[in-house]
């Protein structure tokens, strides 16, 4: 019919041959092979009509098979064999009931069980939403990996993450390829006012690419264009710096809701600040903000967005933690390309200006998300790490447990398989049971899972990004579902495969030492396991714990006892110059020593532990000693002359700085600290020496320099981390160097809040536009700073005194199930005389020998993984004390776990325990 | 027992084949009277079942080079299906009684 000698895949048929039963094979190859020979079609169009008919055929056959063979083996009807659903779902409503009663007959096992698994469940679920929501899930931009934030770093000054000047970012936008986009974003807070009560915002000026680079549309208007940018002449600056024609302004989600209720008309709207009007032309997306590192977090806070109004030129970076610049990495470039160019731009910069040179001028870009969880990625993971080995200790329960009931239930299952019970009914009883205590075991640990997010929420330290959002979302759920069924494995199969030993003739024979042996002894290395787990638990804990420690007795320098802060940020618009600025903060302070409780008054900037990062640094050179020691840091901080007096700043020589000193026209002083002091001047002689101080501060050009007269050494304080010395602090009184930002430090005479609506009032008589922004105790930020170990501590803690728990509850379920098993041995032992010491000791050296195996394996584990993982996780790997610790704790609660079936030896009567068996 | 929808037409066009029912006749058979897409699989997992039921009976035939040498398998319809085709003729039948009519001017 077909003369064209078209061969069929030889493969196809080969596979079919393996795959079709042998009764059909030949026939159903054959009628293949002939349609293939009538197609009519040549070539590869018929081989192809071959293989996809081979393999549907050997799909539909294989799956026949299997399900024949599926059918077989429960014994239900297969394929096309006669089948009554009915009586099917009669069949699995009555397994359904038995495995419910059965379990309902052992509640203390159930129970046990349930809660057990539960506790696993719930805290593993909790943490891995939080690990996943705060460090996997990416952030809401379009493509986020690609942005990155880029820091000045400045190698002359030993800074690493200031923020880029405008000037700088202008040059950036100018002259880089390898980013398509380089935006600048600072924030100030204002009172708005003009429509309603006037509200305190935070405001955030950027340059008008900044959604379209982070790739945000608006909910609703639309998006800032370079048509948009309102430029004001600089010169204005010093006299009234606002813009006539309004600012365009994009209001946040949150904002829009507040104060608007999500009307659409807002678009249009104008809205006042500080003598500035704003037009609404947008409303970010819900839920948007910008993410930042915890010491930018004024940035990510903001209401409402605006275009800067001056050339980015005149862009003078404000308060450091106040400041960034993002870019986002140019489709197709890497970010060492980009890294490369950055490098060879900041070289040209620094070979073009001699100030750029002076501080090693350098650009270092970081993507974005790793910047904003660096500081809690290492945290975190460790408690991730943590929880799974509570997990496993708690799993590691259950199958003790599910082990245990097996060898009660020996005859039982004995006797049913010997009556005909297939191995897949039993089977399938133990999946059901084991379905029922997880999915049971699931329902408590969701809501110990949603408690545990909510007190994380809420307790949770503030510098984890994204904390507050947290919620038991899909994946969690998803996370929850796959452990439990991951559960239902572990708890179902074990009787399953101890089914599979079960001999009827040795169970039902009265004997079955062998197998009972051996289920002692996998339960033996359970045990060890669970002990092994807590005891690494126990020294993460004990390790973090002397972290605490170590925080808690560190000596910050100072004193917050009965201390209120305020901080004041002086919007520019309303404040541009740095006399006007000074005259306020002094004003302010003056008022503010009068009201009723106050003692004394004082200011610095910024607080100590307020999460802001140093102001700002400057060179100092000791006048006497310019060629020995050339160019050092330290870091200099504007203070109110009140300042060291008010939180408790031992003075150590000279004098503190007075007003006198912050009169206008005086020459400059200052007061160093006890560590500048003794280096510059080993001899003591600090006071009355000099230190050159260079500009840009005193109101000094960058490159300018005075000599300021050093009048009095006061005590180190530290301000970032009360366990780490800060780099050396010169004081300076505020005048010369007046920023926005001042945070007033009030000494109460009794409760510091006691005099906060007094501090409310002078300010708002003093400035009624001006917004008070945390008026709260000294107390609080110190406290915050411990917030995050003090966090970690609780949860480990938490999770350290479960796991031991639980492997306490493991060691006395295995002596117990130990002393039962030998009964028939204990009674023969005591009719023979044995002394009941002997037989305590016995059962005690059993259960100790077992916990002492188990914290040798843990110490080992936790020993071996701290010191490789310790700078992964920013801790401290646990020394030897905490090691003892934790063993004189192991071998504690494992005695009393042990003792109580030690009784239970003693007390076998003989005749009973001989006539038992 | 009644026979489902597709094993009805596969034992009817045996009969309809009579000594040619073979594999690839009954699929053409079925597709060209009912112009239904007939799966391979399906039809002959139908087929072994049906003899597995005793329905119908097969015979090996003989072998040609254009079946690379494998032998047709015929298949004949037994007394059984015989029974069991009219039993359900008779039965659809019973139930189509006297709502013909009224189905057709509905269509």
């Amino acid at each position: 019919m077909n003369p064209r000698p078209v061969r069929p895949p030889v493969v196809a048929v080969w596979l079919l041959e393996r795959l079709l039963p042998r009764s059909a094979r030949d026939a159903v190859i054959g009628d293949l092979l002939e349609e293939f020979d009538d197609l009519g079609v040549g070539g590869v169009p018929a081989r192809r009509w071959f293989w996809a008919q081979a393999l549907r055929l050997g799909g539909r056959y294989s799956w026949f098979r299997l399900s024949t063979r599926f059918a077989r083996l429960t014994g239900r009807p297969g394929w096309g064999e006669p089948s009554d659903s009915a009586a099917r779902m009669r069949g699995a409503a009555a397994e359904f009931k038995l495995a419910l009663r059965r379990l309902a007959h052992q509640p203390a096992f159930t129970t046990t069980a349930v809660v057990t698994l539960g506790l696993g469940i719930g805290a593993t679920t909790a943490v891995f939403s939080v690990v996943d929501q705060v460090l996997l899930e990416p952030f809401p931009y379009r493509n986020p990996a690609r942005l990155v934030i880029l820091w000045n770093r400045m190698t002359e000054r030993s800074i690493e993450r200031a923020a880029l000047a405008g000037p700088d970012v202008r040059y950036l936008q100018d002259n880089v390829t390898n980013l398509s986009g380089v935006v600048s974003i600072f924030a100030t807070s204002t009172n708005l006012t003009g429509e309603g009560k006037p509200v305190e915002v935070v405001l955030s000026w950027v340059t008008p690419n900044f959604f379209e680079v982070l790739g945000v549309d608006p909910v609703i208007g639309r998006n800032f264009r370079a048509s948009d940018q309102v430029l004001v002449d600089p010169g204005v600056f010093e006299g009234q710096a606002t813009s006539e024609r309004p600012l365009p302004t994009i209001l946040s989600h949150s904002m829009w809701l507040r104060r608007y209720r999500a009307d659409p008309a807002v678009i249009g709207r104008l809205l006042h600040a500080n003598g500035q009007t704003f037009r609404v032309i947008g409303v970010a997306q819900r839920g948007f903000r910008l993410h930042m590192p915890p010491d930018r977090d004024v940035l990510a806070e903001a209401d409402l967005w605006t275009l800067w109004p001056f050339p980015l030129a005149d862009m003078a970076p404000g308060p450091d933690g106040s400041m960034v610049a993002l870019g986002r990495l140019a489709t197709g470039t890497s970010l060492e390309e980009a890294q490369g160019e950055l490098d060879n731009l900041t070289a040209a910069r620094r070979g073009s200006s001699p100030g750029h040179a002076a501080v090693g001028f350098t650009i270092e870009a970081v993507p974005l998300v790793t910047e904003t969880v660096k500081h809690v990625t290492g945290p975190l993971m460790g408690l991730f790490a943590a929880v799974i080995l509570v997990l496993l200790v708690a799993a590691i329960n259950v199958a003790g447990l599910v082990l245990a009931r097996g060898t009660s239930r020996g005859t039982e299952l004995a006797l049913r398989t010997a009556l005909g019970g297939s191995r897949w009914h039993l089977l399938r009883q133990g999946m059901l049971e084991a379905l029922f205590i997880s999915v049971a075991g699931a329902a408590v640990g969701l809501v110990l899972a949603s408690l545990g997010l909510e007190v994380i929420r809420t307790t949770g330290p503030l510098t984890v990004p994204r904390l507050d959002q947290l919620s038991l979302d899909v994946r969690a759920l998803g996370f929850g579902a796959g452990l439990t069924g991951v559960m239902t494995l572990v708890v179902g199969l074990i009787p399953a495969l101890q089914v599979s030993h079960t001999s009827p003739a040795a169970t039902l024979g009265g004997r079955a030492p062998y197998r009972r042996r051996r289920l002692a002894s996998s339960r033996r290395v359970l045990v060890v396991l669970q002990v092994a787990a807590s005891v690494m638990l126990l020294v993460g804990a004990g390790a973090v714990l002397k972290q605490f420690a170590r925080l808690i007795d560190a000596d910050p320098g100072f004193s917050s006892e009965d201390v209120l802060t305020l901080r004041v940020a002086l919007p520019f618009f309303a404040y541009p110059t740095m006399t006007s600025r000074a005259d306020f903060f002094d004003r302010l302070s003056d008022s503010l020593q009068a009201v009723p409780g106050v003692e004394q008054v004082g200011g610095v900037t910024p607080v100590p532990f307020s999460g802001d990062s140093e102001n700002a640094r400057s060179t100092y050179t000791a006048e006497d000693a310019l060629e020995e020691w050339g160019d050092r840091i330290a870091i200099y901080r504007p203070i109110m002359p009140g300042f060291h007096a008010s939180v408790g700043v031992a003075l150590i020589a000279g004098r503190l700085l007075t007003n006198a000193d912050n009169a206008p026209g005086t020459d400059p002083v200052v007061v160093v600290d006890r560590r500048l002091g003794e280096s510059l001047w080993p001899d003591g002689m600090a006071v009355g020496n000099s230190l050159w101080v260079l500009g840009p501060h005193f109101g000094l050009q960058s490159g300018e320099r005075v000599l300021a007269e050093v009048v009095g050494v006061v005590d180190d304080v530290r301000y970032t981390d009360p366990t780490r010395d800060d780099p050396s602090t010169v004081y300076v009184p505020h005048r010369f160097w007046s920023g926005e930002l001042m945070d007033y430090t009030i000494r109460t005479s009794g409760d510091p809040l006691s005099v906060a609506a007094g501090v409310r009032s002078v300010v708002a008589r003093l400035d009624p536009e001006l917004p008070i922004r945390d008026l709260r105790p000294l107390g609080d930020f110190v406290s915050a700073a411990k917030a995050p170990t003090r966090f970690v501590l609780t949860v480990l803690a938490a999770f350290a005194a479960v796991a031991l728990l639980l492997s306490a509850v493991g060691l006395y379920g295995l002596l117990v199930f130990s002393v039962r098993r030998r009964t028939h041995e204990l009674g023969i032992r005591v009719a023979l005389g044995a002394e009941p010491t002997r037989l305590v000791g016995m059962v005690l050296g059993e259960g100790l020998g077992l916990a002492v195996v188990g914290l040798a394996i843990g110490a080992a584990l936790a020993f071996g993984l701290t010191t490789a993982a310790a700078p992964l996780f920013a801790a401290q790997p646990a020394d030897p004390p905490v090691y003892g610790v934790v063993a004189v704790l192991i071998v504690l609660v494992a005695g009393l776990a042990s003792a109580i079936p030690a009784r239970w030896a003693t007390s076998v009567d003989p005749v009973t325990a001989l006539k038992a068996e | 027992m009644f026979l489902g929808e597709f094993e009805q037409m596969v034992l009817l066009s045996i009969v309809q084949l009579g000594d040619e029912a073979y594999g690839v006749k009954v699929r053409e058979e079925i597709e060209a009277r009912t112009g239904r897409d007939v799966a391979r699989g399906a039809l002959y997992t139908t087929l072994d079942r049906i003899e597995a039921k005793g329905l119908v009976t097969s015979v090996t035939g003989d072998s040609t080079a254009e079946r690379g040498g494998r032998p047709r398998r015929y298949f004949a319809v037994s007394p059984a299906g015989m029974e069991a085709l009219r039993a359900s003729r008779k039965a659809l039948l019973n139930l189509w009684t006297g709502i013909e009519e009224a189905l057709s001017e509905q269509l």
